[in-house]
């Protein structure tokens, strides 16, 4: 019921103002098979210790942690192939029994080594160019974590659309003097 | 109202019921979608619809309280059923476009608050597709500049519950002009460039770029090379990746060239475009020797793109045009007063054919 009226409410404000509205051509119709940008993650993340098992707990040193994400698949058949990025984040890993307790986003980087990239090329005629490009050289700083949104790769299809497969490896170092227990993150990448 | 109610208008009215009850699965069976969540931009404004960006992306300037309208098609290519959200997200472009995770919520000021999606959430049937609308209502009070945001569409976590989860979100770009005016120019200058080999030793070219104008901009584009003598040209290579650079900002744009390309020095003619702005230097660089090796960077003089294809052209033209007169002028000066000429030609059997058909005619 809210919503209703809040909806009831948005339109009477519409209504009411002379503002102009910028509507752009009407849209064909929703059979049109060409899609834009499309994004497919295939299996499951894993986190691994070195050695097996869970981290071991230190008071005074951190340990690190590696994992897989699932191997995504970036597709792109714009007409005209533009540039588009993946933008990656990561929220804070929180303890299951206690969220109050977690391990910052800042503990962890996703990357990519260059074999985990590869572009294919989805037409029959292989013309113009299809790639993706990881900027190594941000990836390796630092400041890199995905406490804030960073580039993982950048791509462009040329004009026949392609697609590219990548599998970024995850690894989190884990501050000395963590709680024991197991952590829940959520990872968001973005392709735009 | 007759009595008794058709049969079909209450079936119509009671599928109408569990509809609203329990969320039934939308969208246009397409056969041949990629692979999971897509998103594309359905309509382009007339007036850019010859502008790239603007086919991608959402490129639009408006007035305070004005409000833009767009189409999107929303795709899911799996064989499940796919929940999914769609709504603005912030994003920044200074020297690079970055697109945050929506875990902060945008300011009143900030685009992504201005944006509504209709409908914001939906379950996408298998293989299928949906039209929603996009609806940007630029607050009266807002001022002026350009604003980033995306509009994403957002698939649930993957997997849900414990351990490490990954949302894969697919977003249309929207750049958004705000301001009482008319429409801020777009502009960019090539600034400088600077040779270097990579770690491989393969020679690049990084392409100095500032955006002068005031909006954000997306480059991409191509070099050719030629030799100091014009004896030797290579290319065009293109660009490796387009730079999205807000204005005032500046940046590079990198171009790998062959690895068997000779050292130089080469003049270097760089062509670049964001949209349908184009912009031409040249520079003379010369590779360094050594692999990760940088040279400095050389300041590049702007062509004008007209003058680059026009001049040359209107040259051999004219060239083309005199040649033809002088090669007419000789051909009636041959024919009507001197005969004997056409008997200094090597081939001793054309000459009597000629002779016959000068004598035929004349």
């Amino acid at each position: 019921m809210a919503s209703t009226a809040l909806a009831v409410g948005a339109a009477l404000l519409c209504a009411a103002g002379p503002a102009p509205v910028l509507d752009a051509a009407p849209p064909p119709p929703a059979t049109a098979n060409t899609t834009g940008l499309t994004i497919a993650s295939v299996g499951t993340a894993t986190l691994t210790v070195p050695g097996g098992g869970s981290a071991p707990y230190s008071a005074t040193s951190s340990s690190t942690v590696t994992g897989k994400l699932p191997a995504t698949v970036v597709t792109d058949v714009r007409p005209l192939g533009g540039a588009w990025t993946v933008t990656v984040s990561a929220n804070a890993f929180k303890h299951g029994a206690n969220p109050a307790v977690t391990v910052p986003a800042s503990a962890a980087k996703l990357y990519l080594a260059g074999a985990t990239v590869a572009a294919v090329r989805t037409t029959l005629l292989g013309l113009g160019s299809v790639g993706a490009t990881v900027n190594t050289a941000t990836l390796q700083s630092a400041n890199v974590h995905l406490g804030t949104p960073y580039t993982l790769l950048s791509g462009t299809t040329g004009m026949l659309g392609g697609t590219v497969i990548y599998e970024p490896t995850m690894v989190v170092v884990v501050p000395a003097a963590t709680p024991a227990g197991t952590y829940t993150a959520v990872v968001t990448q973005t392709v735009s | 109202m007759r009595r008794p109610i058709r049969r079909s208008s209450l079936l119509a009215l009671l599928a109408g019921l569990v509809a609203s009850m329990a969320v039934a699965a939308v969208g246009t069976p397409t056969p041949d979608l990629p692979i999971g969540l897509g998103l594309r931009l359905v309509d382009v404004p007339v007036e850019r619809a010859a502008d790239p960006r603007a086919n991608d992306y959402i490129v639009d300037h408006a007035i305070p309280g004005a409000t833009v309208r767009r189409a999107m098609a929303v795709s899911n290519g799996t064989d499940a059923e796919l929940p999914v959200k769609l709504l603005g997200v912030r994003a920044t472009a200074e020297d690079e476009w970055l697109v945050d995770d929506g875990t902060t919520p945008p300011g009143p000021d900030e685009l992504a608050a201005w944006i509504t999606v209709e409908p914001s959430e939906l379950l996408l049937a298998p293989q299928s597709v949906a039209i929603v609308e996009v609806t940007i209502v630029v607050p009266a009070g807002a001022t002026d500049g350009e604003r980033y945001a995306a509009v994403v569409a957002e698939p649930p976590v993957v997997p849900a519950g414990e351990g490490l989860g990954l949302i894969s979100r697919v977003g249309i770009r929207t750049y958004l002009s705000v301001g009482t005016g008319g429409e801020p120019a777009s502009d960019f200058e090539i600034d400088t460039l600077t040779a270097a080999r990579d770690a491989d030793g393969v020679p690049v070219i990084a392409v100095g770029v500032t955006n002068t104008g005031g909006r954000a901009i997306d480059v991409s584009g191509e070099l050719t090379l030629v030799s100091e003598d014009g004896l030797l040209t290579a290319g065009p290579f293109p660009t490796v990746l387009p730079s999205t650079l807000g204005p005032g900002n500046r940046g590079a744009v990198d171009v790998r060239l062959r690895a068997d390309i000779a050292a130089g020095p080469w003049l270097v003619t760089a062509t670049l475009h964001s949209g349908l702005l184009e912009r031409v230097a040249q520079a003379t660089v010369t590779f360094p020797d050594a692999a990760g090796e940088v040279a400095d960077p050389v300041i590049a003089q702007r062509i004008e793109a007209q003058r680059r294809l026009l001049i040359p052209t209107a040259m051999l033209l004219i060239l083309l045009a005199l040649a033809a007169l002088w090669y007419l002028r000789s051909l009636t000066r041959g024919n009507g007063q001197d005969p004997p000429e056409t008997a200094s030609y090597a081939d001793g059997d054309a000459i009597p054919v000629d002779g016959d058909d000068v004598g035929a005619t004349g």
